[in-house]
């Protein structure tokens, strides 16, 4: 009788499970879930939302300035895509057919010029909104340009947000003239919808950022009078503040190009105190290292004695030296790479970093992307 | 008697090991996700591919395209049936995207007859614009110069 009623109160106590237990399970199901849902976001071959680009772009950011130099954010992929636009009055069709043939396509509407130029401004700023706003590191140069010894790892990297193609037919018919677009003019002087500051001042407002509505070329025939025309403006009945952007007249959209490309580049090249910064850490380490390996006070007894001997080092110098200038070229090298792609917009030294980040309205053929851009970034 | 105070040789040496170790697990979970995620270049060879295939099968007049792809990247046409994406350069090739173990293709419309009119045959996707012109069902692909 004692057997049974023990053995009743062990099943009981079987049976009980402590409400820790059950938090925890709790716990890490949800926590689960939330990772699958974030992997299942990331890893989604339906990359066609601009959040699952702005994700990647702020995880590739973060890993950026988690590590050293950077190096972090070339282990991030970016999963952006360019966005495909055509920009029609019509009531039926403006697929834009000729520019993107059986692709999915996001069509617009437009009935005056001055809602092209908004539709523009809005992409830009989507664009610049989604990598991040300038302000993280997504584009890295190479280990060679990081030690100064080579100049073949700064590169321009670019993202191109959104393809924007018009439906030119229909645009006509509405009296619509897109050489009198002017994207520029028009981000200078209007207001972020629901915001008390104009596109203008919200992309170059603190961060090292700026942008361009054209080409290397138009950038030399920049023009006082203009600035004197937008010293004039008003922004709703305020007088607008000029913020650091270097100006350009916007080019007109021939029939040749047809298209126009809304593209975010980055360039950087790490400075000279950087260099030897990293060299010194990297010498410093592996002599760490080597000094914990099994034969290591030999090593160094040889190499006392070598260098007490005045040839030896002299030549020890002068390798040093050597490599020194020959760093030295090289990050002189790289400054003027990364400066010829930045000389239109703002070249900054962050972190010892010089380069910049920016935002270019450019015709989309071959000869402007080539400008521009070193490596694409973005999905097509 | 006092212990002694300060920090060992052993210990410094248990201090580098841990966080060389670290930085090796650090690594090689960044690795992982790269696996897992994909290669980026091949996924943006295989959206030229889809882009130009679909152009070559819907192809009514002479037409160009820009091609935005990544360097070391090629279009070729495998069998005159399929177009097919590689990569060859020096490093940095996915494994399966080499010419000869290539999987990246697709179809052609049957009844249409592409052919490259370039040197080795192969076209480059880096920043190229691609001119497809159209001789009834003969479609050829070249490089805009």
């Amino acid at each position: 009788m004692e057997k049974r009623s023990e053995k009743r109160t062990k099943n009981k106590k079987k049976g009980d499970i402590s409400a820790a237990v059950i938090v925890s399970i709790l716990l890490l199901i949800v926590g689960f879930g939330i990772l699958l849902t974030f992997i299942l976001r990331i890893y989604s071959s339906d990359i066609v939302d601009r959040e699952v680009c702005k994700e990647s772009v702020v995880l590739r950011g973060i890993s950026g300035g988690a590590t050293p130099s950077g190096l972090g954010a070339n282990f991030v992929n970016l999963r952006c895509k360019t966005q495909k636009i055509c920009v029609t009055s019509g009531l039926i069709g403006g697929k834009c057919e000729e520019n993107f043939p059986q692709q999915t396509v996001l069509k617009k509407k437009v009935k005056s010029e001055s809602a092209i130029e908004k539709l523009i401004a809005d992409e830009i700023l989507a664009c610049w909104d989604m990598m991040g706003q300038g302000r993280l590191t997504l584009f890295t140069p190479g280990w060679k340009a990081q030690f100064g010894i080579g100049t073949s790892d700064v590169y321009s990297s670019c993202v191109i947000c959104s393809r924007i193609a018009f439906d030119e037919e229909t645009l006509k018919s509405k009296g619509i003239n897109l050489s009198k677009v002017d994207v520029y003019k028009y981000m200078l002087t209007h207001k972020v919808p629901g915001k008390d500051f104009s596109y203008a001042q919200y992309i170059a407002g603190g961060s090292p950022a700026g942008v361009s509505v054209m080409g290397k070329e138009k950038m030399k025939e920049l023009s006082n009078s203009f600035k004197e025309d937008i010293e004039k403006q008003q922004i709703e009945g305020k007088n607008i503040e000029l913020v650091d952007i270097t100006e350009v007249e916007q080019q007109p959209l021939t029939k040749k190009s047809g298209e126009i490309a809304v593209i975010f580049m980055e360039i950087s090249t790490p400075s000279g105190k950087n260099v030897i910064e990293n060299t010194l850490v990297a010498i410093g380490g592996g002599a760490a290292i080597v000094s914990f390996l099994p034969g290591s006070g030999l090593v160094l007894k040889v190499a006392s004695k070598a260098l007490a001997n005045p040839y030896v080092a002299f030549a020890v110098a002068v390798g040093v030296v050597g490599f020194v200038g020959y760093q030295t070229w090289n990050v002189y090298q790289n400054y003027n790479t990364a400066f010829s792609y930045c000389s239109d917009t703002k070249f900054e030294n962050e972190e010892g970093y010089y380069g910049c980040r920016a935002l270019r309205v450019i015709v989309y053929d071959e000869e402007s992307i080539k400008q521009f851009c070193n490596i694409i970034e973005s999905i097509s | 008697m006092k212990d002694k105070k300060g920090i060992t040789k052993e210990e410094i040496l248990r201090i580098i090991i841990a966080v060389i170790s670290i930085l090796i697990l650090v690594y090689l979970a960044f690795k992982l996700y790269r696996i897992i995620s994909g290669s980026k270049e091949k996924e943006q060879a295989e959206a030229i591919l889809k882009q130009v295939g679909e152009r070559i099968n819907t192809l009514k007049a002479n037409d160009s395209i820009l091609l935005t792809g990544p360097k070391g990247w090629f279009l070729y046409m495998k069998d005159e049936t399929k177009l097919c994406v590689f990569c060859e350069k020096t490093s940095g090739c996915p494994k399966e995207s080499l010419k000869d173990k290539t999987i990246s293709c697709i179809s052609i419309n049957p009844g249409l007859s592409v052919k490259i009119q370039e040197t080795n045959k192969n076209i480059p996707i880096y920043i190229t614009t691609l001119k497809l012109e159209k001789e009834n069902e003969k479609i050829f692909l070249s490089i805009k110069k």
